[in-house]
């Protein structure tokens, strides 16, 4: 049931591409508001403001439709590759990871509980710096752009069961860097 | 007390929320067993759940206009590469133009040139001037239009590749 939810998902995003292509412009439009939600949470997850992480959203698609004669497999994983790339990319050409900054206009700060979670998002961006590239990749495909395992192994092709043990691995040492403080993980 | 390492996957998947009711009866079984397993169970569900807090777009996060504004810079993308690869769809027949013109020119030269000791460039059939007649360029290899491999597209992402494409994107902005 899932594999044919995932196929005919497939099936719609190719399609789209196709007439994007033949110049229906809201066949991409469309493909766009399907995946821009986790394709922004990675972007979100290293961008120091919510131009950069504009940018950085935009260009994982835009560099989808330039490669997607290049496409063997599902759509959506390997747009979520493209994304983390480019996340990547991003960091290394900033010459820094953004260790604390919320980028800008993502959310109005709000009292309370609000507080506690930014700083809880602070300390989780500066840990993910600590991680190792396979581990935040795992992490991301699967926590931000919401990748079922299978198809993060896909991503990365790598087996299914070691995109597991990574990403028990990342937790580990992201409970390693921000455990000690206030109770950590 | 470690963990058992066969039992991490399942673990795993029990903190993301993938185990189905099958694996979760079974994980649960052994769980009553081993403080090892349990006390990282637990701490795989608190990390994933902070993980998973700190992640999604920010409630309230506007993300209006933002599919819109991506189509327009990809129709101005599009456009742009459909040029581009009219230009190279054509270098072959440039090619092939320039290679003609040089050999009727080898040809020309041959017959007009005096009969005297034959050159070393008639043994080859070709007349050095007619080599020099054409621009490097002309006769690099063609771009390999072969298809790529995942793996090398991916590796392609962080390289030149890359370079160019960003600076097609500066050249057309939204």
């Amino acid at each position: 049931m899932l594999e044919q939810q995932v196929a005919a998902a497939d099936d719609e995003d190719r399609r789209s591409l196709e007439a994007f292509r033949r110049g229906d412009r809201r066949a991409f439009e469309a493909l766009v508001r399907r995946h821009q939600k986790p394709v922004w949470a990675v972007a979100l997850r290293f961008a120091r403001d919510r131009d950069a992480a504009e940018d950085l959203a935009q260009r994982a698609f835009l560099l989808a439709l330039e490669r997607v004669d290049e496409l063997r497999g599902a759509f959506r994983p390997w747009l979520m590759r493209i994304a983390v790339n480019l996340a990547k990319n991003h960091v290394r050409d900033h010459a820094k990871f953004d260790r604390g900054a919320t980028p800008e206009g993502a959310h109005e700060p709000l009292p309370d509980e609000a507080i506690d979670g930014e700083r809880r998002r602070r300390q989780v961006r500066a840990a993910m710096a600590g991680l190792s590239d396979r581990q935040r990749e795992v992490v991301m495909l699967r926590i931000d752009a919401q990748l079922p395992f299978a198809e993060v192994a896909l991503a990365l092709e790598i087996t299914e069961n070691n995109a597991k043990v990574t990403f028990h691995q990342a937790v580990r040492r992201l409970r390693e860097l921000i455990g000690g403080v206030d109770g950590g993980l | 007390m470690a963990a058992c390492d066969e039992r991490l996957p399942a673990l795993v998947d029990q903190a993301t929320g993938a185990l189905d009711p099958q694996g979760e009866a079974a994980l649960e079984a052994h769980l009553a067993a081993c403080p090892g397993c349990r006390d990282e169970g637990r701490a795989l569900r608190s990390a994933t759940a902070l993980l998973a807090a700190t992640s999604d777009v920010p409630e309230g996060f506007a993300l209006s206009g933002f599919a819109a504004r991506t189509a327009a810079r990809a129709e101005t993308f599009r456009d742009r590469s459909a040029r581009g690869l009219w230009w190279s769809l054509t270098r072959g027949v440039r090619l092939a133009l320039g290679l003609s013109a040089g050999a009727l020119a080898a040809s020309l030269a041959l017959f007009l040139a005096a009969p005297a000791a034959p050159s070393p460039a008639s043994d080859r059939g070709v007349a050095p001037a007619a080599e020099e007649t054409f621009a490097e360029a002309d006769l690099a290899p063609a771009r390999d239009t072969t298809v790529v491999t995942l793996d090398s597209a991916f590796d392609a992402l962080s390289g030149d590749d890359l370079e160019e494409f960003d600076q097609l994107l500066e050249e057309n902005p939204t």
